[in-house]
């Protein structure tokens, strides 16, 4: 995938119906791509990423062979899509006020 | 030695001892060397248990006679001192006696107690010997606990610690000065736990304090952005997330309805049901703007591993030019609402043919205009082709119209047909060069292949349909390599070749049909040189035919007016069962069933891909429909008898336009 592609993509992603937004974060918590302001993103970077790593952890603990594929948070206000990866993190915010 | 001067020494001694004792009782010396030794005596440095001992043995060392004392002990005293020892060990144990004459003081010693401190077990649980990760605040562990509530008196361990502990102490307004010390000691665990928490919620707050503090200073410039984006690893990580979040965005729409709509679920169930009366259903369509806009669907394909994967390969666009011209897309038919392709691929020259391979689950084979023939892998995050073969003469040089995966899971070649007639058979390990190559020629006239047709899971004979309109087959290996027999009937280019494949009762795989672009479709068997029915139909090019999978007697063709038709030959061997065109100026260009027969799949000229499910009917046959094929099959064998029987029996090309007539006819008549 070339970097335009990248775009498209994200593009795409953000096009659809609901999606407020998304960020994508590295393993020590740094945003390397967001729509979301400056403030909301340092917050979300470092919530989701110790978040992430708690879920990676259990999941884990409870079948060492197991990982950590998709992990979606429907809360009253969003859904927060999370992709996780060796290195990076995808988050993907989805109101669900739309509905 | 007068006996005053005696007793004046003897009181003198006596002092010396007095005060020797009371020294020693006011010093109290903790610690009793056990062995005092002969030596400490003369040095005058009395431990009091030898004191109590012995003190006989001490005044007659001195050469203090005991007043007390037998006379027996009398010539013990005249030794003096140097003879003291002997003779007082002797007198000692007859003094055992406790010489109350003697001021023995009983003095009250203070037993010296030495405390030693229990020997610390260490233990580690068996499960956790280290800690765990996340989770760094010292003020989990007990001990530690102490230094948080009085860090005044310990000494700071760490530098961060520090901070913490300040921290802690600032905002701690509670009880946790050192006047309040013993009074916590009994509500020690209590507060401890509430300090934790407090302390946990500090250090969290602290942590991300400092971890806003890291981040500020850790900002990525723009180029370092710039640079993570375009690395492989990130564009590795990217393709994969991105495609799962696209997936599960396109599914939660349902899924919101789910939690919101209680009558959401039942609504979704009514759509799934077909009518009885209704044969095919339009499912969705699968067409995306960048990639297969303008461009011709050339060849469909399902996978046998995901069945609900569907290739297909389309044509070069012709109105962009930076656009590649081989693009080949796999599509999802399992997620509803997703409009983008799970995969694209690209290469330099369109490609005309495309397959699955059968037995690797992740490798695509297309062939090309150019002749070259592509491997592309899903596993590998390119676009491009993983494998060409080389564009050279042992190979194709002439596009490469049919590519067909035959074999076993060990032992597997791909068979591919271009158009100058060059069968090649391939190692797909190793695609340099084909394994053998094979020039198809019919008494020595080359085939323009344009379709080639392994029945079955045949390995050596194919059937080929040709440019001129014969169909021909042959086999690779045996005596008779190469094309044997030729199937005369066509008069244009065979478009479409399909080998009957389903299993059943009776065995019908002698049966192909082929489609052309005169119009017409006819059902052949190996056996007989002569078509056994010709369907006539269509009104213009028929491009494509297919056997259905699963039920014997059904067929689907489609043509360049955007027509297609779905044959049932047990219920009438003229008329399609049904026939439907689509709107629109679309023409059809391939048509394939999927592996289970229950949908078919068109591809049209504009770079559309039209999915249909089929009634159950026509997918689960009954165990008559075979016998009713067979009768059927018997029926065109007497039509074309009696076609023969009426018209002259001699020259093959009158009677085949005989039959022709005669089954139009038949056919009007109907």
């Amino acid at each position: 995938m070339t970097q335009a592609e990248v775009d498209d993509t994200l593009k795409r992603i953000l096009e659809h119906k609901g999606v407020t937004g998304y960020l994508i974060i590295n393993n020590d918590g740094i945003p390397i791509r967001t729509t979301l302001d400056a403030s909301l993103t340092q917050q979300y970077a470092a919530l989701v990423r110790s978040l992430t790593d708690k879920a990676r952890s259990s999941v884990r603990e409870i079948d060492p062979t197991n990982e950590l594929v998709f992990f979606r948070m429907r809360t009253r206000k969003h859904e927060i899509l999370i992709a996780p990866d060796k290195e990076y993190i995808l988050v993907v915010l989805q109101s669900t006020d739309v509905q | 030695m007068s006996t005053d001067q005696r007793k004046r020494e003897l009181e003198e001694k006596r002092a010396k001892l007095e005060k020797m004792r009371q020294e020693k009782m006011l010093k109290n010396t903790p610690t009793t060397p056990m062995t005092p030794g002969f030596a400490s005596i003369p040095a005058m440095t009395l431990t009091t248990t030898r004191e109590d001992a012995d003190p006989d043995k001490i005044l007659k060392e001195v050469g203090i006679l005991q007043t007390a004392s037998l006379p027996a002990t009398s010539p013990s005293v005249s030794p003096g001192s140097a003879g003291g020892a002997s003779a007082s060990a002797s007198s000692s144990q007859q003094k055992r006696r406790p010489p109350s004459s003697i001021a023995l003081q009983i003095c009250q010693q203070p037993t010296a107690t030495i405390s030693v401190p229990p020997k610390e077990l260490v233990t580690y649980s068996k499960e956790v010997q280290t800690i765990e990760s996340g989770d760094k605040d010292p003020a989990a562990s007990p001990i530690q606990h102490e230094h948080l509530q009085w860090d005044d008196e310990f000494p700071q361990p760490t530098a961060g610690e520090r901070n913490q502990l300040v921290y802690v102490s600032d905002e701690d307004t509670m009880s946790f000065d050192e006047n309040t010390k013993p009074s916590i000691g009994m509500s020690l665990a209590s507060v401890a736990k509430l300090e934790r928490t407090r302390s946990l919620k500090q250090q969290n707050k602290q942590f991300s304090l400092q971890g806003q503090s890291s981040l500020v200073k850790q900002e990525l410039t723009n180029e370092e952005r710039e640079q993570i984006q375009k690395s492989e690893q990130f564009q590795d990580f990217f393709s994969r997330s991105a495609r799962i979040i696209e997936r599960s965005l396109w599914e939660s729409p349902q899924a919101f309805d789910l939690f919101k709509d209680y009558s959401g679920r039942e609504s979704d169930e009514q759509n799934e049901k077909m009518d009885v009366g209704e044969i095919i259903k339009f499912d969705r369509e699968f067409f995306d703007e960048r990639w297969t806009r303008h461009r011709i669907v050339t060849c469909i394909d399902t996978s046998t591993y995901h069945p609900e994967l569907v290739l297909a390969s389309y044509s070069q666009n012709d109105e962009s030019t930076h656009e590649s011209d081989g693009v080949v897309l796999i599509w999802n038919t399992k997620f509803k609402s997703k409009p983008t392709p799970e995969y694209v691929f690209n290469c330099q020259s369109w490609v005309t043919s495309c397959v699955f391979s059968k037995f690797h689950p992740n490798i695509l084979l297309g062939g090309t205009y150019s002749g070259q023939i592509v491997v592309w892998d899903t596993r590998t995050n390119k676009r491009t082709p993983v494998q060409r073969t080389a564009l050279s003469a042992s190979s194709h040089t002439h596009p490469v119209y049919c590519l067909q995966v035959i074999g076993t899971q060990n032992a597997n070649n791909l068979i591919s047909i271009s158009n100058e007639g060059k069968m090649c058979s391939w190692n797909i390990e190793m695609m340099t060069q084909p394994q053998e190559s094979m020039d198809l020629a019919y008494r020595t006239k080359p085939v323009a292949a344009t379709r080639m047709v392994f029945p079955g899971v045949e390995v050596n004979n194919f059937v080929i349909g040709s440019e001129e309109g014969q169909a021909y087959s042959g086999s690779r290996h045996g005596n008779k390599a190469g094309i044997q027999d030729s199937y005369e009937g066509h008069f244009g280019p065979i478009t479409g070749l399909s080998c009957h494949n389903v299993n059943g009762s009776v065995d019908f795989s002698s049966l192909f049909l082929t489609s052309s672009f005169d119009w017409s479709v006819k059902l052949w068997s190996l056996k007989e040189s002569k078509p056994l029915n010709s369907f006539e139909v269509n009104s213009d090019y028929v491009t494509d035919v297919r056997w259905s999978p699963v039920h014997p007697s059904v067929f689907l063709t489609c043509d360049i007016t955007g027509r297609f038709d779905i044959w049932n030959l047990n219920h009438d061997s003229e008329l399609p069962l049904l026939s439907t065109t689509l709107d629109g100026n679309v023409a059809l260009n391939k048509c394939l069933w999927s592996h289970n027969g229950q949908q078919i799949i068109l591809g049209d000229d504009q770079g559309k891909l039209r999915l249909y499910d089929v009634n159950e009917f026509l997918t689960n046959p009954k165990q008559d429909d075979f016998n009713k094929l067979s009768s059927t099959l018997q029926e065109f064998k007497r039509n074309t008898l009696d076609a023969f029987d009426d018209n002259h029996p001699t020259s093959v090309p009158t009677t085949t336009t005989a039959a022709t007539t005669s089954a139009t006819s038949v056919s009007h008549n109907s």
